[in-house]
């Protein structure tokens, strides 16, 4: 919907006007900042015969940032990973916006006659291309993949000596299918030697060789983790091994239940998880707030008692973003695990550190979620334990007269303390969130409102003489 | 209004994706002259139906999931009133696929062939309820079902999600509501279960997905679902019934340590303020599958208030406490008209920019279900069919479900407020109806009731009502009823062996 600049239009019109060889690229129909491409593999590399699916998409900055190029089909090379992320250049910092998308297929066709082992990929590329969070992010739009040029540095199973004695099985998806996935040859021949390895119920080195194999077709398939622990359990493997196994398959799909899962179980085995923390440190600075690391990182830190430096690395990831809201929630874990709230000197500090944050941003939901836990439930339970910090939120409000936060924490702490004057504050204060300042929680503070009266409607009631029927609501 | 500049990496991805969404919002805003309930209902049947049969390669990660691929388009058609007819063969073959998936030792694999998992036997039990035939849910293996189910139980009462998996409220979620739908739900199999659900509540007020981890949408949804269903609270037979089934563990339904009050404050904050979509953690992103996720908690955390409200003990509890007497001063009632002033000037401001139009809306629960409705259909849909997580991603199929839940959520009410699984389009909507007309924003409206009528301006097949959602279960409230009435038709299940 975003309004498209002449820039695109002129450049998508000159590719379809004087096509390049070797190159096609076609814009989505519902969306013209996305291009589905094949690539064919140059001449006299070791992809020659191969045609590539690439995915190209201009950013909204573009023509000021590099278009996002990504192989979906998959390929070896040492500078393409296996999500088919590209280390070139021109897509990062050496982008000029007199290059244009042919320039940008050319240099990635180029790529594939010479690589460049010195410059592999690096781990923190942009986090445009979002690994399988929730298993949804499959694109349908593309065209069946075509068979890879790939295939020549992977030899099929059916051509292996060692594997002519396994007979494959394949999927039994009924006379009538649904949902049928189009399994690229590779995917489809490693899926029905695992399944027939799986039935024969066949403990050995090629069968674990087989699970990685499997593994890198589709990591989100529990079912292939689970028989390769039976394997390594069976072939009493070394689990060093699996550990950076299990980090390369992270770093590739960082948002992978079953690999973490399998991390878990590794670590374990191994009685020792000293290299948790330093393991989950470089997932969270390629990802700051990546889910999986940061509960790995608390089983792990509480498991094998590995508290003594968390605070200080969580300060210094608060520091660098303390919008963190990951950080934040990891601090609350640290001491509420490791310290006794209960202790003035402690509540303080925890209080005072929140506070250093908002003032700095007092938009920043993050350091006011915390404080408020502090006194809640989960917390000390009562804000009269911290009675300076009325009327410093009441100044902050005044000084920043649009932040929400503020006066949403004197709402709560009126609730709870039931003054008068902080009572009746907190009515008006209600009506102006919902009034003006807060409207999208406009049916959230006549919610709050309402539970602040109903207190004082239920006691109006009582006292009054009693009638025949009584109250009624 | 920020007293130093930031160069938070977390406020430069917000604010250009706000950019995004109000450019978006003004964009659909003037194409559409102001309508806003603009569904591309058929396009989006024909994006759905695209899937069902086949799928391209690129679907590989997938081949775990297939039994949520059938989930998402099956309840995405059934949201958009869009399934084709019962004499369509394509049910008959969507229940001998799922059959392939169930597993001889009970639950359902991702695929024909793969060890049994909870995520794809919700995935399958949903599905198979919403086709509903006798076939479908006969295909159930109810008492390997159970067996599997207390296979996959902890001795505390969490459920892991395969034999060897990891434990989180997902696994909780996925066991009790197949358990409700198959009518396995037992003392027994969810003694414990209530409490390490609250374990999960953090200090923000939303869950994790085990105790500790931090607060987000699809753990809290799994938490508050599953705390309802615990509760005994959905399609109860006795609708006296309000303190749940297990009265015996907890006098409110399991519930006494719920943070309600924290738990709502997160619910709203996870509305963001100009594109009106939730976002899933505090401090991230908008995105179009949290509708469901956040507004379903949100919906079913307003039932289960007024649920414990309903509760003697409980209203006793909140309501009794010391009361003084209120003095009103002058003073604060111009410091809060100064705030108000202030606010308005500010909302004013954004919406002219094009964040989404706050505050217009009434409604039943605890979110501006207009706002949120603005996201899905300005920022989210695609104008070849589907729903994408925000302006510029893709489209898919898990999003599409989820968004379109979401906005039709946002469409329906309760009936009774007590009891969920009969969910009514709210009074005076009717198909085509209602449509909000923009220039009448300064119009005190009361949210959709009053809406202006404009008739006949709008493609029949672009109307704007979404058939309701069962915001426990993701599922038709009619396909919810038929199900477990199936199951309770058929005979008890024989004790179970130990
Ligand atoms: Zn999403």
């Amino acid at each position: 919907m975003a309004a498209l600049t002449n820039r695109i239009i002129k450049e998508t019109q000159r590719m379809a006007a004087e096509p390049t060889p070797g190159i096609v690229a076609r814009p989505h129909e519902d969306n013209v900042r996305f291009f589905d491409v094949q690539l064919s593999g140059p001449d006299g590399s070791p992809y020659a015969g191969g045609v590539f699916h690439v995915e190209l998409f201009l950013p909204s900055e573009y023509p000021m940032s590099p278009p996002k190029v990504r192989f979906l089909t998959k390929i070896y090379h040492p500078n393409i990973d296996r999500l088919g992320r590209i280390c070139l250049d021109i897509l990062k910092d050496k982008w000029s916006p007199a290059l244009g998308i042919r320039a940008v297929l050319l240099s990635v066709q180029a790529l594939l006659s010479a690589p460049n082992p010195d410059d592999p990929l690096p781990l923190d590329v942009a986090e445009h291309w979002r690994s399988d969070e929730a298993g949804a992010i499959a694109q349908e739009n593309s065209p069946p993949r075509v068979r890879a040029a790939n295939a020549a540095m992977w030899t099929p199973y059916h051509d292996r000596p060692e594997w002519a004695d396994v007979t494959p099985l394949t999927q039994d998806d009924g006379p009538a299918p649904v949902v049928q996935i189009q399994y690229t040859p590779r995917f489809q021949e490693v899926m029905d030697y695992l399944r027939a390895i799986i039935q024969k119920g066949e403990i050995s080195e090629r069968a674990l060789a087989l699970t990685e194999d499997a593994i890198d077709c589709n990591s989100a398939n529990y079912t292939i983790w689970a028989y390769r622990r039976v394997v390594l359990d069976g072939l009493r493997a070394e689990m060093q091994k699996e550990l950076e196994f299990t980090e390369n398959i992270i770093t590739d799909t960082p948002k992978n239940y079953q690999v973490w899962y399998h991390r878990q179980w590794v670590v374990e085995r191994l009685h020792d998880g000293s290299a948790e923390l330093a393991f989950t440190q470089r997932m969270i600075e390629a990802d700051s707030k990546n889910y999986h690391a940061w509960a790995h990182r608390q089983w792990a830190v509480a498991t094998f008692g590995l508290w003594d430096h968390e605070l200080v690395a969580l300060e210094a990831l608060i520091e660098a973003d303390p919008r963190n809201n990951s950080a934040w929630n990891q601090r609350w874990f640290v001491v509420r695990s490791t310290c006794r709230l209960d202790e003035p000197a402690l509540l303080a500090r925890e209080v005072q550190y929140a506070q250093r944050y908002i003032q700095q941003a007092p938009n920043n939901e993050s350091p006011w979620s915390y404080l408020r836990g502090l006194f809640s439930s989960k917390g000390v339970g009562s804000f009269a334990r911290c009675p300076e910090l009325e009327a410093w939120a009441r100044q902050l409000s005044v000084r920043f007269p649009l932040c929400v936060h503020a006066v949403a924490l004197l709402v709560d702490m009126a609730a709870q303390s039931r003054s008068p004057a902080a009572l009746e504050q907190a009515l008006t204060d209600c009506d102006g969130l919902a009034e003006g300042l807060d409207p999208i929680r406009a049916k959230y503070w006549r919610h709050k409102r309402m539970a602040l009266l109903e207190p004082l409607l239920a006691r109006a009631l009582a006292a009054r003489p009693k009638q025949d029927s009584g109250s009624s609501s | 209004m920020e007293e130093i500049p930031e160069s938070s990496s977390t406020l430069q991805k917000q604010t250009k994706l706000e950019n995004l969404c109000k450019r978006a919002i003004l964009n659909s805003r003037q194409e559409n002259q102001g309508f806003l309930e603009v569904i591309l209902r058929k396009k989006h049947i024909q994006y759905l139906l695209t899937g069902i049969r086949s799928l391209p390669s690129s679907f590989g990660s997938l081949d775990a999931s297939r039994p949520w691929i059938c989930y998402w388009i099956l309840h995405g058609l059934e949201v958009l009133e869009g399934l084709p007819p019962a004499s369509d063969p394509l049910y008959h073959d969507i229940v001998q696929f799922l059959a392939r998936c169930q597993h001889p030792q009970g639950g359902f694999g991702g695929g024909p062939g793969q060890v049994p998992h909870l995520a794809p036997t919700y995935a399958a039990v949903s599905a198979l309820s919403i086709i509903g035939t006798d076939e479908a849910l006969g295909i159930i293996d109810r008492t390997r079902l159970r067996d599997f189910l207390y296979a996959m139980r902890t001795p505390e009462g969490a459920f892991r999600m395969q034999a060897d998996g990891e434990v989180d409220v997902r696994g909780v979620y996925c066991a009790i509501d197949v358990a409700s739908i198959c009518g396995l739900m037992e003392p027994e199999l969810v003694r414990g279960t209530a409490d390490w659900i609250l374990r999960c509540q953090t200090y923000e007020g939303g869950f994790g997905g085990a105790p500790g981890n931090e607060a987000h949408g699809g753990y809290t949804f799994c938490g508050v679902a599953g705390l309802c269903l615990l509760a005994g609270l959905c399609g109860c037979d006795d609708p006296n019934l309000v303190c749940g089934s297990h009265p015996e563990v907890d006098p409110f339904g399991g519930m006494s340590t719920l943070d309600i009050d924290a738990l709502m404050g997160w619910l709203s904050r996870r509305q963001q303020t100009i594109e009106g979509g939730f976002s899933g953690r505090t401090n991230k992103l908008v995105d179009a599958c949290y509708s469901f996720w956040q507004g379903g908690a949100a919906v079913v955390t307003t039932l289960l208030y007024r649920l414990l409200m309903s509760i003697p003990a409980w209203r006793d509890r909140v309501l009794m406490v010391d009361v003084p007497p209120l003095v009103m001063s002058a003073e604060s009632a111009a410091l809060s008209a100064e705030r108000v002033a202030a606010g308005k000037e500010e909302a004013r401001r954004r919406t002219e920019e094009g964040a989404v139009e706050a505050g217009r809306c009434q409604g039943e629960w605890l979110f501006d279900q207009r706002c949120l409705a603005e996201y899905i259909v300005r920022c989210c849909q695609s104008a070849t069919g589907g729903v994408a997580d925000k302006p510029e991603v893709p489209r898919d199929y898990y999003h599409t479900n989820y968004g379109l839940s979401g906005l039709a959520l946002t469409q329906h009410c309760s009936e009774t407020g007590v009891c969920l699984g009969r969910f009514r389009r709210s009074v005076d909507q009717t198909p085509g109806g209602k449509v909000n007309n923009h220039e009448d924003a300064d119009a005190e409206s009361e949210g959709w009731e009053e809406e202006e009528e404009v008739s006949g301006a709008r493609n029949p097949e672009d109307l704007f009502m979404l058939h309701a959602v069962d915001p426990v279960f993701g599922l038709a409230p009619e396909k919810v009823d038929r199900a477990k009435a199936f199951f309770k038709a058929m005979p008890a299940l024989p004790p179970r062996r130990v």
